[in-house]
């Protein structure tokens, strides 16, 4: 019934066509500027001399390390930095979904330093921490940590509040409504705000690797900067990109696992 | 005893900087094991009543006892269904069903044959292990019922329980319903929009009358039914064609009606 098909807009094999169709368009646009000459070879290498560099970079060692090592250096500061996050965010969001007080309290903090951007911190967190792991893992902590708590607070805050009557009335005291009801019924905006967190977490750690570190990918693209080294810079940033589409692909993953098994 | 006793029951809310009154002067006596229904037009403060018998909610002025005891809080000695059915999304079937005993602390195993046996008398069978959203509003209406029944409760409240459902599974529900109360005789208050239900369900009908919510009759329907013998037909439409039933249901109609009317001409 292909004539009734019109209203369901492009299929499965439409859609991975035209995903496909963009991916080799734009890598063919990219080749062509490159070889037409209207750019220096230098600022603008082809797609193919960028792969050539990504397959040299996982082999040999640039300013240190090669990319895996690289990307194992941030992937390790960017789990310290998000793990602290949610480990902070998640309960003290909760808490305050739950307790008014609490909420009085924190709030006022809370939504001033919202507006203090990762990168804003990058400064403060050189001069108290250091480059080492302390310095990057409080900037990335600084993007992560606002996506948790508020996540976590609107789960806490927005429960269905005949979920908890209907437990209070079967009998559940305080301790066996906060496990079996509260936190069951916030989960769904507790991962949603893991996701959005990581994807922040992650954004945040390359911008604190170009400033305060001496490894990572951030770092990378740095001396390739510095070197004017065009095809190192972009093989950073497919790299980053493609590890973010990873993370979050992942936690989508959990995700909808989760919500499906619940029937959200 | 799990008789319910309102004493002079008076309820007022405040909104903003106005108060108003919900309930007025309410007196009302459920004995041991009757089945009182209330119907009302909206907003006459039914559900309040409801609410304030299951701990949820607390009266002004005046007192709500069960079994002779102040209610202080909610409590599995009175079980709630809720209209829109209120389960646990996360929990299976048996896991909801089982809930209000796990609180109680009895163990899984001694939990398992109670569940089973709801399992079996609701009709859930081959869905032990189902969530509530794959079920249908009918099967998690039977879910929720079992769950509160599960707790073996001396006095069961159910507000609108089948206000979420289809006319059909409506009519099978309150069949289900009535089977169920013979098989296990509860004391029950049931809040309802039809007028229908109440009169084919309830021992009496409490009428009240619009907001401020008092009481406007109290008509016994049990001698009714049991003079007229609507406990030997076997259907529902059976007994709404009888001339009692259609005689009961015409009364508290012109009850409501005149309660709107006095409604409207007031604004």
């Amino acid at each position: 019934m292909a004539q009734v098909s019109v209203h369901t807009g492009p299929g499965r094999k439409e859609l991975l066509f035209l995903s496909c169709a963009g991916v080799v368009g734009f890598f063919a646009g990219w080749h062509l500027l490159s070889v037409s000459g209207w750019f220096p070879k230098q600022f603008l290498p082809g797609p193919v001399a960028v792969l050539e560099t990504i397959v040299q970079l996982s082999r040999e060692k640039y300013s240190g390390d090669t990319l895996w090592g690289h990307l194992a250096a941030s992937l390790g500061r960017f789990g310290v930095g998000f793990l602290l996050a949610a480990a902070i965010g998640i309960p003290l969001g909760l808490l305050m979904g739950w307790f008014r007080w609490l909420d009085d309290i924190v709030s006022p903090f809370f939504e001033a330093l919202r507006f203090v951007a990762p990168i804003a911190w990058v400064p403060f967190a050189g001069l108290w921490f250091g480059t080492g792991i302390g310095g990057p893992t409080l900037i990335i902590f600084s993007g992560a940590f606002p996506p948790c708590l508020i996540n976590a607070y609107r789960g806490a805050k927005y429960v269905d509040r005949r979920l908890v009557e209907a437990a209070q009335t079967l009998g559940a005291g305080g301790i066996r409504i906060t496990a079996e009801v509260l936190l069951p019924a916030s989960l769904p905006s507790i991962l949603a705000g893991l996701r959005v967190s990581a994807g922040i977490g992650w954004q945040s750690l390359v911008g604190a690797e170009l400033i305060v570190v001496a490894s990572g990918v951030g770092y990378m693209m740095v001396q390739g900067q510095l070197n004017v080294a065009t095809t190192i810079v972009m093989a950073g940033m497919i790299a980053i990109g493609l590890v973010g589409v990873v993370i979050d692909f992942a936690l989508r993953w959990f995700e909808i696992r989760i919500k499906q098994s619940w029937g959200r | 005893m799990s008789k319910i006793a309102f004493e002079r029951v008076s309820r007022s809310f405040v909104r903003g900087k106005e108060s108003f009154e919900a309930l007025v002067d309410i007196s009302l006596e459920v004995q041991e094991r009757e089945f009182v229904a209330i119907v009302g037009p909206s907003g006459c403060g039914k559900t309040t009543l409801l609410r304030m018998v299951a701990g949820l909610e607390f009266p002004s002025s005046g007192s709500v006892r069960v079994a002779n005891v102040e209610v202080a809080g909610p409590g599995p000695d009175r079980a709630v269904v809720f209209q829109a059915f209120a389960l646990f999304p996360w929990k299976s079937v048996e896991e909801n069903i089982g809930f209000g005993l796990k609180c109680r602390g009895v163990s899984e195993a001694d939990r398992r044959p109670v569940v089973a046996q709801f399992v079996e008398l609701m009709g859930l069978i081959g869905y032990e292990n189902a969530y509530p959203h794959q079920l249908s509003g009918g099967m998690q209406q039977r879910v929720a019922i079992a769950r509160s029944y599960a707790l073996d409760p001396g006095v069961l409240l159910m507000d609108e329980p089948f206000g979420a459902l289809d006319a059909q599974t409506r009519v099978v529900m309150q069949e289900e319903l009535i089977r169920l109360s013979r098989l296990k005789p509860r004391t029950v208050l049931f809040i309802t929009h039809s007028v229908e239900e109440a009169v084919y369900l309830a021992d009496r009908v409490v009428v009240m009358t619009r907001r401020p919510g008092r009481i406007k009759e109290i008509l016994d329907v049990g001698s009714v039914r049991r003079s007229e013998g609507w406990g030997r037909l076997e259907h529902v439409e059976e007994v709404m064609d009888t001339e009692s039933f259609v005689h009961l249901r015409t009364r508290i109609w012109r009850m409501l009606r005149e309660q709107q009317e006095a409604a409207a001409a007031r604004h």
